[in-house]
Parts: C-alpha cells; sequence; structure tokens
C-alpha cells in the first residue's frame, strides 16, 4: 500500500514548475485507439498490396509490428496499473525511434524511392512515397492535428487503390473502409458514444455528403490521368496477339469475365456471336501471328503505351484505306461493349463493326483497335451490319499473305488440299466437301486433346481427330491455303451468356474460339466455322453436354463447388450480382470524361430551350411543396400547441447550448431562466419569455381551457422572441453590443 | 385556509428552531395522508417536531415509547373480559388515536414493529378475531435512531415503505443552536401550543389538495424518475408505482404549502429525497455524509424540461 500511495502523494504536492506549455499540448489516446489506428493502417495499406513494391512492404510490416509491440506492452503495464488507478488509461504517444533516425529514414525512403522511380513510373512512385509518408507519420502523433494528417493519409491511401481495381465488391470494400477511418475521428471526439450509435452518426454524415459527391462526380471536370497507368498484370488471362496449338483450350477453364455488351434493340442469336478480336494471317507452321506489317504497328500499341500515339497517324489512314473495300448491307445493329482490362489493345466487335468515337480505330483485317492499352474498364459504342460484303476486291499484297504457307511442316495436308483443287475446282464446293468430311468422319470436340508432336497438323488432322476450336480452324485455313483460297485465322470470343435481370451479355474467357475467313471471289472475306461442322451444339449454344461433362469434371478437380454451382438459388444470386455489377461498371466507372462532355452538353442545351427551364423550375417548386407539405402534415399530427411550444422551448435551449449557456440535466426551466437572468441579464428578457410560456403552458394551463387561437397568437409571440434571442447571442459572439 | 397553514408553520418552527424545511415536509406529508419516519441521532429534536405536530394539528395524540420488551399489545390493545356484559371487551391501545407518535421504533422487536405497521397500512386492527376502525385521520410519526446505534431492529424494506417520508434533522446551524441553548423553551412550554386546525379543517385541506393540477409533463417526469431508478446500476433498488404515487401525493401537497394550485417540477424536486431515499437505499451506514446520494444522482440523471426524450 505505500508504494502506490507515496507516488499519488508526490505528484500532489510536487510544484507544478516541470509542466511546461507544450507538454499541456500533447495528445493522449487510450491505448485501444492506438490500436484501431494501427488496424487500419494495415488494412489502408492492404488495399493496394499487389502494387507496392516487396522492400516497402518489408518496411511497413516492420514499423507496424514494432508499434503494435509497444502499445501492447504498455496496454499490458497498464491493465495492471489502472486496477489501481483510472488515469493510465490514456497516455502520449512513446517516443519509439529517435527524431534523428526518423529524419535518416525518411531521406533515405525518399531517395529510394526517386532511384526506383525509374522502373515504377511516375503513379507508382508517387504512390510508394504516398504511403511511406503515412507509415512514418503513424510515429509521431504529439498533437491533433497530426491525427488528422494521419486519419487524412489512410483515407487517401484506401482510396488511391481504386486506380488499380474497380469492381464493385472492391470499391464497396474501400468506402466501408474510409468510414472506418472516419469513425476513428468520431472516437477521438465522443469517446464514450457506444459504437453502434458511432456508425449511424458517420453513416448520417456520410449520407449528408452524398448529395454533394454525386454534384461533383457529374459536374466536376475529369482530367485525363497524367500518369500512365503500368501494365502490371502482364500475365493475365486472355487472349494474346499470336496462337498456338492448345492456347485457347486453356482459356476454357477461366470464369474471368473478357467483356460485357448490351444490345440496343433485339439480342441475335448465339450462333451470330462471333465476336472478332484479332485477324492472324502469318503462320509458320507452329504459331498463328498477325502478319509482320500489322505486326509492326500492333506492337506500338500494345507493347509500349507511350508510343500509342506515333500508330495513330497509319490507323487513321488505314481506316480510310479500308472504308473503301467494304459494302453495307443490312440493317445495323448497335450495341455498347464494356471491355475488362486486358492489358491489350484489341476490342471486341462483331462483323462488321464501326465505331465512331475517335479513341478506337480499324485495321484494314476489319478489327477494331484501342488507341493506347485497356489498363482499366473501357466502354465504347459500337454499329455492326452482320451482312456487309468485305473487300470485295483483294490487292495482291493481301492476297499473297493469305496463301502463304510454310510448306516443310505439313506435308499430307498440304498435298490433301492439292488433291481437293483437283477434284474440286469450284471453292465452294470444296470448302461444303471439307466441312462435310469433318462432320461426317470421326473427328471429336475435346477440351484435352491428345499431344501432338511438334505442333503437327498432319498429326491431328489425319490421326488423332481430337482437337479442339484452334485446332479445327487451324488445319482448315491451312488446307485452304493450301488449296490456293486465301484464309486466315480469327480469334475472338463465340456467344456469351445472357443475363436477364440486366438485360445484357456477358463474355467470359472461357467463350474464347478460334475461326476462319476464306475470301472468295464474289462475296469477300466469308466466316467459316469448322468447329460448328464437328461439333454444332457449341455453336448454337455454347457448349455440348458431351464437353460440358468434360468441363465438369476438369473443373471439379480443382475445386468441387460443382454442387454449389447447380443449385437454382446460386445462380439467381450470382445473376444478380451480376447484373449490379454491370450497372456499376456502365455508369460510373464508365463515366469518363467524354461521356461527361455529353451530359453537360446535353443538359446546357436543354436549358437553353426554354421550356425544360420552366419544367425544371415547376418540378423544383413541387419538391418544395411537397416538402413543406409534409412539414405541415407531420406538425398537424402533432398537432398541439404545447408540444409547438415545448419543441420551441427545447430549440432555444439547443441554441443557448450552442452560445456556452448549457442547461444542466436535473435544472428546472424555472432553475435556468433564474440562472440566465444572472449570467446574462441582458438576454434574460427573451429567453424568459419562452420559458416561462414553456412552464406555464406545460404545468398550468395544459387543460384545453385556452382556446387553440391564443395557444397560437402565444407562439407566435415566442417566435418572435426565439428570433430576437438568437440575433442577441449571435451579436454577442461577434463582440457586437 | 393559507393562513391558517401559515400560523401552523409560524407555531411549529418557534418551537423546533432552525429547521423550517423538514417542518414543510413534515406538514407536507401529513396533508398528504402519509406516514413519516424521522431519523436521526438522538437529542436532536425528534420528539419535539413530532409532538409539536401533533399538538398543532389539534388531534387526539399519544406517545408509546417502544422498547425492546414492548409487546403488540401494548400497542394494539387488549381483549378483557368484562364481568358486567359478560363478553371480552377491547382494551384499547395507544394506536386508537389520530396521531400516534412512535418513539424510537426500530427499538422494539420486529414483532411489535410488524403489529404496528400492519395498522397503518390496514387502518385497522384485529383483536382475537374482532376488527376495530382506527380513527380517521390517523397518523403514524416514528423517530429511529441510525441503524448503527446498538440494540435496534433496522425496520425491513417492506416496512419502510409504508412510510411516505424519511425525513432527518441533521445538526441546527451555530445561530439556531444559540437560540437553543438561550431559549428556556421547556417540556412544559411544548404541551402549551394551541392547536390551529380542527379535523375539520384538515379535512377540507385533505380535500384541497385532491383538486391540485398535475399537468401530464409532471406525470412524465415521475414516469421517467422512475424508470431512471430501475435501470440504475449502482446498488440502489428500484422505485415501484407506489413510490410514484407517493411522491405525486407529496408534491401536490407540497405545492399546496407552496401556495400554488399547480405542481411545477421544482415540487417534485423539493420532496423526491424524503420521499425516495429510503426506497433507494433502506440501509446505509453513513447516513449524515452521503443521505441523499442516490436520490440525487438520479435526480441529476432526468431532464425536467424533457423527461421522456
Amino acid at each position: 500500500m505505500k508504494n502506490i500511495i507515496k507516488p499519488s502523494f508526490k505528484q500532489k504536492f510536487k510544484p507544478r514548475k516541470s509542466k511546461n506549455p507544450s507538454e499541456n499540448n500533447d495528445l493522449k489516446l487510450t491505448s485501444q485507439m492506438y490500436f484501431c489506428l494501427l488496424i487500419f493502417q494495415l488494412l489502408n495499406l492492404a488495399t493496394l498490396v499487389i502494387q507496392l513494391h516487396l522492400l516497402y512492404l518489408l518496411f511497413a510490416t516492420f514499423a507496424l509490428a514494432l508499434q503494435f509491440i509497444v502499445h501492447l506492452n504498455i496496454a499490458r503495464k497498464g491493465a495492471l496499473v489502472s486496477r489501481l488507478s483510472q488515469s493510465i488509461k490514456s497516455y502520449v504517444r512513446p517516443k519509439i525511434l529517435p527524431p534523428w533516425l526518423m529524419l535518416l529514414l525518411a531521406i533515405s525512403g525518399s531517395v529510394a524511392i526517386a532511384v526506383a522511380g525509374q522502373t515504377l513510373g511516375l503513379l507508382l512512385s508517387m504512390m510508394h512515397l504516398l504511403c511511406f509518408a503515412y507509415s512514418l507519420k503513424m510515429f509521431e502523433i504529439p498533437r491533433r492535428k497530426d491525427l488528422y494528417q494521419l486519419v487524412v493519409l489512410g483515407i487517401f491511401v484506401a482510396t488511391s487503390s481504386l486506380i488499380f481495381i474497380q469492381s464493385i465488391y472492391f470499391s464497396l470494400a474501400v468506402i466501408v473502409l474510409v468510414f472506418g477511418n472516419l469513425m476513428i475521428l468520431l472516437n477521438l471526439f465522443a469517446p464514450t458514444m457506444a459504437v453502434l450509435a458511432q456508425a449511424k452518426l458517420v453513416a448520417k454524415l456520410g449520407l449528408y455528403s452524398v448529395p454533394l459527391a454525386v454534384a461533383l462526380f457529374v459536374g466536376f471536370p475529369k482530367l485525363s490521368p497524367f500518369w500512365q497507368v503500368p501494365s502490371v498484370e502482364s500475365a493475365k488471362v486472355g487472349l494474346s496477339d499470336s496462337v498456338k496449338i492448345g492456347d485457347i483450350a486453356q482459356l476454357a477453364l477461366s470464369d474471368e469475365l473478357a467483356f460485357r455488351v448490351s444490345f440496343q434493340n433485339s439480342n441475335p442469336e448465339h450462333a451470330q456471336l462471333y465476336w472478332r478480336a484479332m485477324v492472324l494471317d502469318d503462320f509458320d507452321g507452329v504459331t498463328w501471328r498477325q502478319s509482320r506489317r500489322d505486326l509492326s504497328q500492333n506492337s506500338q500499341n500494345s507493347q509500349s503505351g507511350q508510343n500509342a500515339q506515333s500508330s495513330y497517324g497509319s490507323a487513321t489512314f488505314e481506316q480510310a484505306n479500308s472504308s473503301a473495300d467494304i459494302e453495307l448491307r443490312g440493317t445495323g445493329l448497335s450495341y455498347q461493349v464494356i471491355a475488362e482490362p486486358s492489358f491489350q489493345s484489341w476490342l471486341f466487335a462483331l462483323d462488321f463493326a464501326t465505331s465512331e468515337q475517335g479513341n478506337i480505330g480499324q485495321r484494314d483485317d476489319f478489327a477494331l483497335f484501342y488507341r493506347g492499352i485497356i489498363s482499366q474498364t473501357l466502354s465504347y459504342q459500337v454499329t455492326s451490319y452482320p451482312a456487309a460484303k468485305m473487300s470485295a476486291t483483294l490487292p495482291d499484297a493481301t492476297r499473297a499473305l493469305n496463301l502463304l504457307l510454310s510448306t516443310d511442316n505439313n506435308p499430307k495436308l498440304l498435298a490433301k488440299g492439292q488433291q481437293l483443287r483437283q477434284q474440286y475446282p469450284d471453292d465452294r464446293q470444296l470448302i461444303n466437301q471439307v466441312l462435310t468430311e469433318l462432320n461426317e468422319e470421326n473427328y471429336y470436340y475435346t477440351l484435352q486433346p491428345p499431344r501432338l508432336n511438334n505442333n503437327s497438323l498432319d498429326q491431328f488432322y489425319f490421326d488423332t481427330r481430337a482437337g479442339f476450336c484452334e485446332h479445327y480452324a487451324s488445319s482448315f485455313t491451312y488446307l485452304m491455303r493450301a488449296a490456293g483460297i486465301p484464309a486466315r485465322m480469327v480469334v475472338g470470343y463465340l456467344g456469351g451468356e445472357f443475363n436477364l435481370s440486366g438485360n445484357y451479355l456477358s463474355v467470359y474467357q472461357r467463350n474464347a474460339h478460334a475461326w476462319s475467313e476464306v475470301w472468295l471471289p464474289n462475296d469477300g472475306w466469308q466466316r467459316i466455322d469448322p468447329t460448328a461442322a464437328v461439333d454444332p451444339e457449341r455453336v448454337e449454344r455454347g457448349f455440348s453436354t458431351s464437353l460440358m461433362q468434360e468441363y465438369d469434371d476438369l473443373s471439379s478437380g480443382l475445386f468441387s463447388l460443382q454442387a454449389l454451382r447447380s443449385m437454382w438459388w446460386y445462380k439467381q444470386v450470382k445473376m444478380q450480382i451480376d447484373a449490379i455489377d454491370y450497372q456499376w461498371t456502365r455508369w460510373v466507372i464508365g463515366y469518363t470524361g467524354q461521356k461527361q462532355s455529353r451530359v453537360m452538353a446535353q443538359l446546357l442545351a436543354s436549358l437553353k430551350q426554354g421550356k425544360n427551364v420552366l419544367y425544371f423550375l415547376l418540378i423544383l417548386a413541387g419538391a418544395v411543396l411537397l416538402f413543406y407539405g409534409y412539414k405541415v402534415v407531420k406538425g398537424k399530427a402533432k398537432g398541439k400547441a404545447e408540444d409547438k411550444i415545448k419543441a420551441l422551448y427545447l430549440k432555444t435551449l439547443k441554441l443557448m447550448a450552442q452560445h456556452q449557456l448549457v442547461k444542466a440535466r436535473s435544472m428546472t426551466a424555472q432553475q435556468f431562466a433564474d440562472v440566465i437572468a444572472t449570467a446574462r441579464p441582458e438576454l434574460s428578457a427573451n429567453f424568459c419569455a419562452i420559458s416561462n410560456g414553456f412552464a406555464q403552458l406545460s404545468y398550468q394551463n395544459f387543460a384545453d381551457d385556452i382556446s387553440q387561437q391564443e395557444h397560437a397568437k402565444q407562439l407566435i409571440k415566442l417566435q418572435l422572441s426565439y428570433r430576437r434571442l438568437r440575433w442577441q447571442l449571435w451579436l454577442a459572439k461577434l463582440g457586437i453590443d | 385556509m393559507q393562513t391558517v397553514v401559515a400560523n401552523v408553520l409560524a407555531q411549529i418552527e418557534s418551537v423546533v428552531i432552525g429547521k423550517p424545511h423538514q417542518v414543510k415536509l413534515a406538514l407536507a406529508c401529513l396533508f398528504a395522508k402519509g406516514h413519516i419516519l424521522i431519523e436521526d441521532l438522538p437529542g436532536m429534536g425528534k420528539t419535539t417536531l413530532a409532538n409539536t405536530l401533533a399538538l398543532t394539528l389539534g388531534l387526539s395524540y399519544q406517545r408509546i415509547q417502544f422498547t425492546s420488551d414492548l409487546m403488540p399489545a401494548d400497542v394494539i390493545g387488549i381483549a378483557i373480559f368484562d364481568e358486567a356484559t359478560k363478553l371480552f371487551q377491547l382494551h384499547p391501545g395507544a394506536i386508537f388515536n389520530q396521531v400516534v407518535l412512535a418513539d424510537e421504533v426500530n427499538r422494539a422487536s420486529p414483532k411489535t414493529q410488524s403489529a404496528l405497521l400492519e395498522a397503518m397500512e390496514e387502518g385497522r386492527v384485529s383483536v382475537d378475531g374482532v376488527t376495530h376502525l382506527l380513527p380517521e385521520p390517523f397518523f403514524v410519526i416514528a423517530t429511529q435512531n441510525p441503524m448503527s446505534h446498538a440494540g435496534t431492529y433496522p425496520l425491513p424494506e417492506s416496512q419502510l415503505d409504508r412510510f411516505m417520508m424519511r425525513i432527518s434533522l441533521g445538526f441546527p446551524s451555530i445561530d439556531a443552536e444559540r437560540k437553543i441553548l438561550q431559549s428556556i423553551t421547556s417540556h412544559r412550554d411544548v404541551m402549551a401550543i394551541k392547536p390551529f386546525l380542527g379535523v375539520e379543517q384538515l379535512r377540507e385541506i385533505q380535500q384541497h389538495i385532491a383538486t391540485i393540477c398535475v399537468a401530464p409533463a409532471i406525470v412524465d417526469y415521475v414516469i421517467a424518475l422512475c424508470r431512471v431508478s430501475r435501470q440504475s446500476e449502482s446498488q440502489a433498488k428500484a422505485l415501484s408505482p407506489r413510490a410514484g404515487k407517493s411522491l405525486l401525493a407529496a408534491a401536490k401537497s407540497w405545492a399546496f404549502i407552496q401556495n400554488r394550485d399547480y405542481v411545477i417540477p421544482e415540487d417534485i424536486q423539493a420532496v423526491f429525497s424524503p420521499v425516495c431515499e429510503h426506497r433507494l437505499a433502506p440501509q446505509h451506514h453513513h447516513m449524515f455524509e452521503q443521505a441523499d446520494e442516490i436520490s440525487q444522482q438520479i435526480l441529476s440523471q432526468v431532464d425536467p424540461t424533457n423527461p421522456l426524450l
């Protein structure tokens, strides 16, 4: 006991000289608060964890762990002491690192980031600087303003992760995290408030800010970012610009989303949905590539985003060139495509596609491409003419390219092509003959084709006879070229899944497909899908039953969610969530600068027309009237004058409290009026009027012996007093008498 | 009517010096038809207050000194065989009076205590199976020593509840004490007190008090106070609806003494501690330091202008 009493005695009688003013300013936080800060720092940084450099991650982890241990020790000691006294609960932040070490760390870290900036790029190095500052700031929060800075930094870090990931789930998680960060601030000011009440308050304040946020989102000019988002995810699943046998079969198990489409009018049939992505016309016996001339352009597009601008000129030239070759027939089909980031630059569209967007170009093989790299979700508008005739005449160079064969690889196929040519002089007959062969002879469509030696088409066509779409497309194209018909391979996606609740089509990576195009003298380029001859269900419905079975077997080997997937409700829920995600992508993420200027222009144009202004004003007036009507009805429902006067009195109390005249809870109206009369005699006249009016009405004349009219008169008088009081208080606050 | 009350107060205050608040409380309690328990150390003027109250009211009055060997029959009375009528006849005890002063009630055995307290509650007594009504009006003024004193039987909570108020007088101020010491007031002078109120006038006053207005806001305030007492985390007991009823009755009576015909929150606050403290904390040991603590805590938690938030 002696030991415990001693320090408190000492404290009591110690001279106060040790307390200098700076010490008084020190921010004291509870250990709970420190742990909150640490946990939220961890969460905020976790949103960026994929983007951050390993060295920084090590540093951040070390810093967090160090602080965690220090605070844990203090908290443990505190728990022992706090049984005896309550004062230990909150404490000034301990100095973990000496100031010179902090300075050294800050300088060396910044230098390291600057050096690494060469490889990281502008955006990421800025990001690292931000996170680094955030980590270091955690070490010193001596004053309240430092805590503010820390929290704001945290919010900034958390939200900046939205540059990289924009899915709706992640966005929601970040929003929740931001609110969590705000809770820290609230906890500082109202530490005794229950957590639930805090959450409610934060949510309420958040709701207040929504109109402003929406207005800013819609109206604030969208500056194009001065950074280039780095293509970190080069290893992403998806089509690549060269296709070997077996490439697409690997995609067939991927559930990842490729792009989504919403048609403006009617939805076309599944068998019509050949989404062209790339035309591959250069075959070296193993790999299909885009032809060398195009390749040089495409590499500029896809491999280095910075150079993308240099290809603009040639692309527009090509567009002008190719449009001469096209003969538009039939009605157009308009639709909007929202492509997921592929970190490539080709786009997806049906034959034959046109787009009026400035950032979309068209190659002379009619494929659309994006001028730049699709590193974020991209939305574009396309009109397709399925019946259009492509390239009625074929330039010699192109013709030669599309007949080119590497003769040494597949001699049997070459021989077969030449033999067919002799049998069938007509191109169409020849094609039909090949397709019939594919259909009638023992060819299988399978996800697990047997291995081919050296990717030999011969071996596939004549021996194994089991393959995926690219096997068929590849050998078919080869056969056509051998027979002297210009042919090329096209890769893209086939079909997609309609989401009924959102009325859009989702195309996944597993819908990846390859087919052929042959050039016929009168009809131009024609799409021929040899897969359709082998397995018609694949084309008409997406997957045939046998393939589905195979698909199930393969994927259930990875994880056995198969039972769950087949459940009805799971499908329904997934469809709903997907639909929400689609709308989110379409309207929130897809709200780009172009769209914004369009919306603004429309708004301005409609505002210029007087009619709309009138409508707008009418709606506004209606809304105001409704609001007042609601208030009046609500007031009537409560009705009684005494309630109104009580409300006025309570409002007055709130007003007084704002000006540091707080009524102690247990004070009665009369007692408080007396207090005011002595403390602020100048306010007394107006305040006492309200106070007495309230007291009289609620204790004395509560019975209905006074008419409602008189009540109303009194209410008006009291409201006048209230206004005068408010005015007096304001003047007093401003120091004007 | 108010002049009569003023006279009564003046007379009592001339005898019980320096305690106007307690005197008013005691009077309010009696006007509200409640029994009162005066708790204090010996020699603080408990008996003087009780005596003066009874005499001033002009009612029939008997004092019972409670001791450890006091029997219930001493309080209630006993049936004795009458030779003349050949019947058992009640020989009434001290309780058959309009004002009964139960002095040092906690010194008697629990059996005797409960005999008295039952009579207080029922307004009648039964002797050998025959019920006898007590006179109307019937007040009990009990005094008791603090619990820590030796040789006392503390009143159980259920019996404490039968008293509308518990008040304590406390030490007098310097001036009051000087007056007390200099005065020649003795027991004989107390007996010379003249009665100001008769039974009829008392009944009138009680009828008038019944007409005093209690606004819904006041009822709300009482409800809020009771609810807070039920939520409180301290060891305090909760206030029952009966406590709330007593509180309102006492407040009305207090408003009457303040010459008002409606109740305001100040009335509730004034009588809250004497009415509720002994229900909230029946047994406390440091009564002179913290006597009002729990009731004050509860009062401080309710906003009278907006009680049921």
